[in-house]
């Protein structure tokens, strides 16, 4: 079954995209953060090396993954289901 | 003794006068510098039960072993006092060229007593102490301050002022320097205005020495090296403006004065949205390579500029229920012209609003209200108001837990304070590791003591099995050393073992052997010596709490509800008091002063 995902931006990689938003829709039901993130250096190469990791596992430390703005998880225990939205966040929360 | 002058400078502006007094050894080896000197120099010269106003109350600006050693980020002062908004420790930060000058005079900390009977400038160099006459200054803004000093002095003087607030005594009152640069919570400016001390500018140039030079100039390179990297990306991108959107998202944003009702949308007030939107520049504070400061000019104002932090953004727009970017930015300036704390001022503001809209003014302070368009124009006029102290703002300029009290009528309830400081921009009722440490700082509502929003932030799995009141103490521990060395917050996660490199840094500046756990003592010590200065002044359990509002008003976004109750907050707080190995009471027992080597 297809799975759609709003991948929500913030910080400099909402900057370097210009996109708050973006829509991935994903054939196999099994995705993870690692397909996630090999979607967007697709589309975004810009965030390679900025956001992204250069091997496209993960992201720089510089970021974490939140679902659904609820809770922080470890990305390798992220279980994506149809309709989740999944949060690229500064890892740095002071200020 | 490497890295220290060994010398307190002691001012009595009363007789205008001024002494050395020798800083022994054994106390920077217990308290540091920054934040930890100053609440030992202010538990021993401040008398017990002195008013904050008393000219007994000491102003003390204290520096640091890395002030002057050029490592990233160091370049940075506490000011400590008795705060006139708590009534126990009051101390803030402030960063730049300052800090270099005061420790440049030969001095590790400068202490002032006394109250002048005439508005006085300072003027502190190497050759001694000018007390000079500020008549001339008084009204000025704090930019207005620096700049008229420049002038006199000459570009090398650095000067710490205050603006109409301080002169005012707005309790919330900051001190400025270095081109803007608050000393914010806690009231010091205050303090400072009554001494009637206008400013105080700097010069010095004396040098020290380092145990290890070497080893130090190979850790400046690699600490700028790695202060450029992905620890401190958002800081030197967006600065902490960066926060607005990611807590709005997260629902940790508190608005309308924490009821977290408002229908707006505060997109446009976001640092994403300002930095595309407006014309934002980088500025760095002296001997910094992050360069987290976005100063950004303000709509048709001119070429102004101001420097805004996530702080300022918040209570100014999202807490008094502001979205219009241009009265926040104009408000910023303004505290900061005026010299006055931002998150005090929004949120005493914030707090008025709400007995306006709920009718619940005392009608004898009906007509002292100014007459007002909309929210945007009232907050403008508020802040004004207060800053000089003139009609309902010589009321509000003593802070929301003051004017509540005088109230009544359950506005204490809606008063978002602890201990009388205001609370900053983290949401307790979904942030439960960071209303602890709300309630249990001993500053009051305090984000910046502990840091303890980052386990609520984190993964359950990165906290491991600690509890709540464990990672308070870890928190509040880690924070009183970086705050006494001291480094910058946002040069945190640059280090991969903060207390094993800090301590290796701080033998090669001292020519200490002091080991890790030794250094992480400290900070355990120096927070035990501020809860037992606070224990002095009066302190009972009763002020280790949250505003009722936190929790009678869940939140709730429909599916989710966040929620505190007073007995989860209690049973938080002893667990904090457990970790603390205090009494149940929140006590210091004698035996753990004791074995920190507190003598009280």
């Amino acid at each position: 079954m297809a799975i759609n995902l709003t991948v929500e931006l913030y910080g400099n990689s909402r900057i370097i995209t210009g996109q708050k938003l973006v829509q991935l829709k994903f054939a196999d039901s099994k995705v993870g953060v690692v397909e996630v993130i090999q979607e967007l250096a697709l589309l975004f190469p810009a965030l390679d090396g900025k956001v992204l990791d250069t091997g496209h596992k993960g992201l720089l430390s510089s970021y974490v993954f939140n679902l659904n703005g609820v809770g922080f998880q470890d990305p390798a225990k992220l279980k994506l289901r149809n309709g989740d939205s999944l949060l690229i966040l500064p890892s740095q929360a002071g200020g | 003794m490497f890295g220290y002058h060994n010398k307190i400078l002691i001012i009595d502006v009363s007789s205008k006068s001024w002494r050395w007094e020798d800083l022994q050894e054994e106390v920077v080896k217990d308290f540091i510098g920054g934040s930890g000197l100053g609440a030992y120099l202010l538990y021993n010269y401040c008398p017990p039960g002195t008013d904050p106003f008393s000219p007994a109350n000491p102003l003390i600006f204290c520096t640091s072993p890395l002030v002057g050693s050029r490592l990233t980020t160091t370049s940075k002062f506490a000011v400590v006092s008795k705060s006139p908004q708590t009534g126990f420790i009051g101390d803030s930060l402030s960063s730049s060229s300052l800090a270099l000058a005061i420790k440049g005079i030969g001095a590790d900390a400068v202490i002032i007593l006394g109250s002048s009977n005439r508005w006085l400038s300072l003027k502190i160099d190497e050759s001694g102490i000018e007390f000079n006459d500020a008549s001339h200054l008084i009204g000025n803004s704090t930019s207005m301050t620096e700049g008229n000093l420049i002038e006199i002095f000459g570009p090398d003087y650095n000067t710490a002022c205050i603006g109409p607030a301080g002169e005012n005594m707005v309790r919330f009152a900051s001190i400025s320097n270095d081109g803007g640069r608050q000393a914010g919570r806690t009231g010091n400016g205050a303090v400072m205005g009554s001494k009637k001390i206008k400013a105080i500018s700097f010069k010095g140039y004396k040098k020290l020495n380092y145990f290890n030079e070497f080893n130090l100039s190979q850790t400046r390179k690699q600490l700028a090296i790695k202060s450029l990297g992905d620890a401190t990306e958002k800081y030197r991108t967006l600065g902490t403006m960066a926060n607005l959107s990611v807590f709005d998202r997260l629902k940790v944003l508190p608005t309308g004065n924490f009821r977290n009702q408002s229908n707006k949308n505060f997109d446009s007030v976001s640092g994403e949205v300002i930095h595309k939107e407006e014309k934002v520049s980088t500025s760095h504070c002296a001997n910094c390579t992050i360069g987290c400061e976005k100063l950004v000019t303000i709509p048709n104002s001119g070429s102004a500029k101001v420097r805004l932090e996530y702080q300022s953004l918040f209570a100014l727009g999202p807490l008094v229920g502001i979205s219009d970017r241009e009265t926040i930015l104009k408000s910023s300036k303004f505290c900061d012209e005026m010299g006055m704390d931002t998150i005090s001022a929004g949120s005493t503001c914030a707090w008025f609003m709400e007995c306006i809209q709920k009718g619940l003014i005392p009608e004898r302070w009906l007509d002292l209200l100014p007459t007002y368009e909309n929210d945007e124009d009232l907050l403008k006029k508020l802040l004004n108001a207060i800053a000089k102290r003139s009609g309902i703002g010589d009321i509000l300029a003593e802070g929301s837990a003051r004017v509540s009290k005088e109230i009544g009528l359950g506005t204490e309830d809606f008063a978002m304070h602890v201990k009388g400081l205001e609370m900053p921009g983290y949401e307790p009722r979904s942030l439960h590791t960071m209303a602890l440490a709300l309630a249990v700082s001993t500053r009051g509502a305090c984000h910046n003591r502990s840091s303890a929003y980052e386990y609520d932030f984190a993964s359950s799995s990165d906290s491991g099995k600690l509890s709540r009141g464990q990672m308070v103490v870890d928190g509040e521990d880690y924070s009183a050393v970086m705050d006494s060395l001291i480094w910058c917050k946002f040069v945190r996660k640059v280090f991969d073992d903060f207390y094993v490199e800090s301590s290796e840094i701080l033998n090669d500046v001292t020519g200490w052997d002091m080991d890790p756990n030794q250094l992480a003592r400290c900070g355990e010590r120096i927070n035990n010596l501020k809860k037992q200065f606070n224990i002095r002044e009066g302190w009972v359990m009763d002020q280790d709490n949250l505003p009722k509002r936190i929790f009678s008003e869940p939140l709730s976004d429909g599916e989710n509800r966040q929620s505190l109750s007073e007995s989860d907050l209690g049973t938080m707080i002893k667990s904090y008091y457990d970790a603390r190995e205090w009494t149940s009471d929140g006590l210091i027992p004698e035996s753990k002063l004791k074995s920190l080597g507190i003598e009280c």
